[in-house]
């Protein structure tokens, strides 16, 4: 991908949320009292904002001349990973964190080059400990 | 303020703040010594640690963090020629021939010692300059914060590297995703009927998504580690003639210019290294000597970049205006613990500021001893696999994200931040203003509706208050200057060529 393609789907993107946004203000219940404002007015604002630069951006990519392309290394890796955290996230809902630790940390290390047993076992390990002794263990903080 | 410091000294001395300096500090080289983790990073990661915590405890570890990772940055830089940092990139410049030398020993004591004294002498500037400037804001009304917010948002124009319309792209952004849930002043819901995103966005998910999260992947796109091996660093290697030379940049210019460009909102270590470099190698009779192992470089970058540390934390802790990525992930941190940065800080909760003054001062020390005793051990941080190490991080934030309120919508809203933060970053959008407007931008609509409703002239009340009316001004020159400076780089560049062509 180019970055000039690359650039024209991200305006395209966020003109879209903005558009989103646009519409959607016009269901706020505009309540005024006195000068003030109204709580419509700022994200009526500040949504026009998003459509106008992002416009700016759009036009400007369009007639972009340089092809430069766009540097993704290991992207399958990056991609991967990203869907194992999805996965881990609803292994979380489904069971709780240590479980699903248990199967998704050497899941993403594997995905990552990590393919001896021992280091995939010995990491997964010194994490779950880490993440139990600091949160749980001395802070107290609740572990999903 | 003496009886306020005596106090801030008091509290210091418990085994569980000087515990927070000690693990502040560590964790602080840790990452500052690891290329890619900045020091944003770090304290994003670090900030779901301190939901549990006594708010000094919490924001003394997250300081002490920030101040580390700003010395780490450098001790790679001198000896792998891998500045931790972007603002130790200039302390790589004498220390890296330095190192190649055989006088890596002195380079890391100059680098080291200089960092602790311009960190010490910035704190000092820091209790001096912070404390008036928050008495001053005492008067301000809901005009004086909108205006102030707004300063703060133009800032934006200065922190952006690159395109100025991405940046706004991303502050606009920022802005309409703070608008979702319920309305601060009259209570109506936006954008949102029920559910989770009744209560809005979470700023803190969305930054650790923003910062940690997409620097993980980025991590796994080049796993390879330095391979370059380091000979294991004995003694001092600093001289008294060593100091004679230096200590004027060491003790006076460095910290100086650091804490001062520290305060300009947007500046940052960075350029504050870079700054005083300049000035040292100007200033300097041994100009040509600078960039082949001139041991004042080090200092004056390394001086700077530390002493940037505190002047930053001026305006947020005065003024509640996070001047960088660092200090808006602290002002989050203290939202959390149910405090707001600005002059009511210093007001209702002197206790707070006041510590952490003591504790800057404190644990400048500290973290002196614990670089040079540590040298040896840094270094090693450097050869840890990236992509074991990208895996724990994100199980970190994953954890982080839940603990903010025990759900798992945080940790949703986390991870989708990480992947947008990735690809933006990828398109050279920075992720900064989005985290600045997440941060102001409830500040500049309730300060400003609020301003609306006492005001019986409508928006003319503004031109009524001439500390509003400044800084809306100002505000306004912050937005223009870099497009004027680009008009005017772009002049230049058609006259070059059109000389050229003649």
């Amino acid at each position: 991908m180019t970055f000039k393609l690359g650039n024209i789907i991200f305006s395209v993107a966020f003109l879209s949320i903005g558009f989103y946004f646009l519409i959607d203000t016009f269901q706020i219940q505009n309540l005024v009292s006195g000068n003030d404002v109204g709580p419509r007015a700022f994200p009526l604002l500040v949504a026009i904002g998003l459509i106008i630069f992002s416009g700016i951006n759009l036009m400007t990519s369009i007639f972009e001349k340089n092809i430069e392309k766009l540097k993704f290394q290991n992207f399958t890796k990056v991609v991967l990973t990203m869907v194992g955290l999805v996965i881990f996230l609803i292994l979380i809902s489904a069971f709780n964190f240590y479980i699903a630790s248990i199967i998704m940390i050497p899941i993403l290390l594997w995905i990552n080059d990590v393919r001896k047993v021992t280091r995939l076992g010995f990491s997964t390990v010194i994490t779950i400990a880490f993440i139990f002794v600091v949160f749980d263990f001395l802070l107290g903080i609740p572990i999903p | 303020m003496l009886a306020n410091l005596i106090e801030g000294f008091s509290n210091i001395f418990t085994f569980e703040i000087l515990l927070m300096i000690l693990a502040g500090s560590l964790i602080g080289y840790f990452v500052g010594a690891l290329p890619g983790l900045t020091p944003s990073i770090g304290i994003a990661i670090l900030v779901p640690i301190t939901f549990g915590m006594d708010p000094i405890a919490a924001l003394v570890l997250l300081v002490s963090l920030y101040g580390a990772a700003e010395y780490g940055g450098g001790i790679t830089a001198i000896l792998l020629n891998a500045p931790g940092t972007a603002a130790a990139a200039a302390t790589a410049w004498d220390g890296y021939p330095l190192a190649q030398k055989g006088l890596a020993n002195k380079a890391l004591t100059v680098s080291i010692l200089s960092s602790g004294i311009g960190a010490f002498v910035s704190a000092i500037l820091l209790i001096l300059t912070a404390v008036p400037m928050a008495k001053f804001a005492l008067n301000f009304g809901p005009l004086e914060y909108f205006a102030l917010a707004i300063f703060g948002l133009s800032l934006i124009s200065v922190l952006s590297e690159g395109s100025l319309v991405k940046s706004l792209i991303g502050m606009f952004f920022g802005l309409v995703i703070i608008c979702i849930g319920i309305d601060p002043i009259v209570g109506v819901t936006r954008f949102a009927e029920s559910g989770s995103l009744l209560g809005g966005i979470p700023f803190l998910p969305a930054l650790i998504g923003l910062f940690a999260l997409s620097e993980v992947f980025y991590m796994l796109e080049n796993t390879k580690n330095e391979k370059a091996v380091v000979e294991k660093v004995k003694g001092l290697g600093f001289t008294k003639e060593d100091f004679k030379k230096i200590w004027k940049t060491m003790i006076i210019k460095a910290p100086i210019i650091g804490y001062v460009i520290g305060v300009i909102p947007g500046a940052g270590a960075t350029v504050a290294s870079l700054v005083a470099y300049s000035e040292a190698k100007n200033s300097s009779k041994e100009k040509e000597s600078f960039g082949k192992g001139n041991i004042q470089g080090v200092a004056a970058a390394e001086g700077a970049n530390n002493s940037a540390v505190p002047g930053a934390l001026a305006p947020m802790l005065a003024l509640g205006i996070p001047g960088s990525a660092s200090a808006a992930i602290l002002i989050g941190a203290l939202t959390i613990q149910g405090l707001q940065a600005g002059p009511k800080l210093f007001h209702e909760t002197p206790e707070i500021p006041y510590t952490l003054f003591a504790s800057l001062l404190i644990s400048v020390p500290i973290m002196t001893l614990i670089g040079l005793l540590g040298v040896n051990l840094w270094v090693k941080v450097i050869k840890i696999p990236k992509n074991i190490l990208a895996i724990i991080v994100s199980t970190i934030c994953i954890v982080g994200a839940y603990a903010y309120n025990n759900s798992m919508y945080p940790v949703w809203i986390m991870l989708i931040f990480g992947i947008l933060g990735y690809f933006i970053r990828k398109l050279h959008v920075p992720t900064t203003p989005i985290v600045l407007a997440m941060v102001l931008g409830f500040m500049i609509e309730t300060n400003f509706r609020r301003a609306m409703i006492v005001s019986t002239e409508g928006v003319s009340f503004f031109f009524t208050r001439p500390i509003a009316l400044v800084l809306i001004i100002l505000a306004i020159l912050m937005f223009f200057l870099p497009l004027v400076k680009k008009i005017r780089q772009k002049h230049k560049e058609q006259k070059d060529s059109k000389e050229i062509q003649v």
